[in-house]
C-alpha cells in the first residue's frame, strides 16, 4: 500500500471522527432548539390568550370609562348650565339686595321724616282737640238754640196751615155763596147745570182720554175733591196758554176727576195728554 | 523479515515498491468530501452551539445561549 494511501486513510478516519462529533453536537443542539422553539410557541400562544383576555378586559373597562366619561361630560355640561343659571340668579339677587338696601335707606329717611311729622301732628292734634272741645260746646249750645227755633218754626207752620185751611174754607163758602147768588140772579133752579168755579185757581193736567158710551170724549185729570173740584164744574183746557176746549166735571174722586170734553162744535180741535186744565182763564 | 535474507523461506525474492492505485484516488476523494462536510457542519454547528462553540451542547433547562 502506498504511503499516500495510508496517509489518506488516516486523514479520512480523523475527518470521519470529527464529522461524527460535529454531527452529534449539531443534532443535539438542533433538538434542543426545536424543543425551545416549541416551548416558546406554547408560551407565545398562552401569552396571546392572556393578552386577548386582557384586551377584552381593557375594552370593557374602556367602554365603561368611555360611558363614565360621557356621563361626566354631560354632568359637566349640566353643571355649566347650572353655574350659568346660578350666576344669573346671583346677579339678580345682588341687584335685589342693592334695591333692598336703597329701600332700607329710603325707609329710614322716611321714618325720620315721619317721626318729625308725628311729633308735629301730635302738637297739631292737641291743639285741634282743644279747639274741637270748644267747638263741640259751641255746637251743643247752637243745636240747643236751633232746636228751640225749629220748635218755634213748627208752631208757626202749624198756625199757618190752620189759617190757610180756614182761608180756603172761607173762600169756598164765598164762592158757593157767589154761585148761589148768581143762580138766584139768573133764576136758574136746576142744580145739574155746568157752572164756572170762581174760587181759587185750580190747576191740573190730563192723564187719560177715553170715549164715552154716547161718543163723547172723556178726560181724566190730576185734581180731585181735595183741591175743591165738584161735579158740573166747567174747566178750561189749554195748551201753550191758548184755550182749546171746556171740560165739564162729571165724577170727582179724592185725587182724580173725570169730565166730558166740550169742543164747542169745533171738529179741528184735539185734546191730548198733558194738556193743562184751569178753573178759569185770567 | 528482510534482515534474514535468503536464509528464510520465501525470502529469496525481493518485492517491488508499492504503487498508488485506484483506492488511493478514492481515499483522496473521500478525504476531500469529508473535509468539505466538516467545514460545512462546523459552520452550522457554530451557529447552534452553546456560546458559538460548535461542540458545545445547549442546556435545555438553563436556557438557549447562541452566539451574538
Amino acid at each position: 500500500m502506498h504511503i499516500v494511501t495510508k496517509i489518506l486513510a488516516v486523514f479520512g478516519a480523523i475527518l470521519s471522527v470529527l464529522l461524527a462529533a460535529l454531527t452529534i453536537a449539531f443534532a443535539s443542539n438542533a433538538d434542543a432548539l426545536r424543543n425551545a422553539v416549541s416551548e416558546e410557541q406554547t408560551q407565545k400562544l398562552a401569552a396571546q390568550a392572556a393578552l386577548s383576555k386582557k384586551e377584552a378586559d381593557y375594552n370593557g373597562q374602556y367602554a365603561q370609562l368611555t360611558k363614565a366619561s360621557e356621563t361626566a361630560a354631560s354632568e359637566r355640561e349640566a353643571m355649566k348650565a347650572k353655574v350659568v343659571s346660578l350666576e344669573s340668579e346671583r346677579t339678580t339677587l345682588a341687584a335685589q339686595l342693592q334695591e333692598a338696601r336703597l329701600a332700607k335707606q329710603g325707609n329710614e329717611d322716611t321714618a325720620t321724616s315721619l317721626s318729625a311729622t308725628v311729633k308735629a301732628n301730635q302738637a297739631l292734634i292737641e291743639a285741634l282737640t282743644k279747639e274741637i272741645g270748644e267747638l263741640r260746646n259751641e255746637r251743643i249750645s247752637t243745636a240747643r238754640r236751633e232746636a228751640e227755633l225749629v220748635d218755634r218754626l213748627n208752631d208757626l207752620e202749624s198756625q199757618r196751615q190752620v189759617l190757610e185751611q180756614s182761608t180756603r174754607a172761607l173762600q169756598e163758602q164765598l164762592a158757593e155763596t157767589k154761585l148761589a147768588m148768581q143762580k138766584a140772579k139768573d133764576g136758574v133752579t136746576a142744580t145739574d147745570q155746568p157752572y164756572t168755579y170762581t174760587g181759587p185757581l185750580i190747576q191740573a193736567r190730563i192723564v187719560g182720554l177715553t170715549t164715552g158710551p154716547g161718543g163723547d170724549e172723556i178726560a181724566e185729570i190730576t185734581a180731585g175733591s181735595g183741591t175743591g173740584l165738584k161735579p158740573n164744574m166747567k174747566l178750561s183746557i189749554t195748551r201753550g196758554g191758548h184755550f182749546i176746549a171746556n171740560l165739564i166735571v162729571t165724577n170727582v174722586d179724592a185725587q182724580r176727576a173725570v169730565g166730558k170734553v166740550d169742543k164747542l162744535g169745533r171738529k179741528d180741535v184735539t185734546v191730548a195728554k198733558d194738556d193743562v186744565v184751569l178753573s178759569r182763564l185770567d | 523479515m528482510s534482515q534474514f535474507g535468503m536464509n528464510m523461506p520465501g525470502g529469496q525474492g525481493r518485492r517491488a515498491a508499492p504503487q498508488m492505485n485506484v483506492y488511493t484516488g478514492l481515499l483522496f476523494l473521500a478525504c476531500v468530501s469529508l473535509a468539505a462536510a466538516c467545514i460545512y457542519v462546523y459552520m452550522g454547528a457554530a451557529k447552534l452551539g452553546k456560546d458559538g462553540d460548535p461542540f458545545g451542547i445547549q442546556d435545555t433547562k438553563g436556557g438557549i445561549k447562541l452566539s451574538k
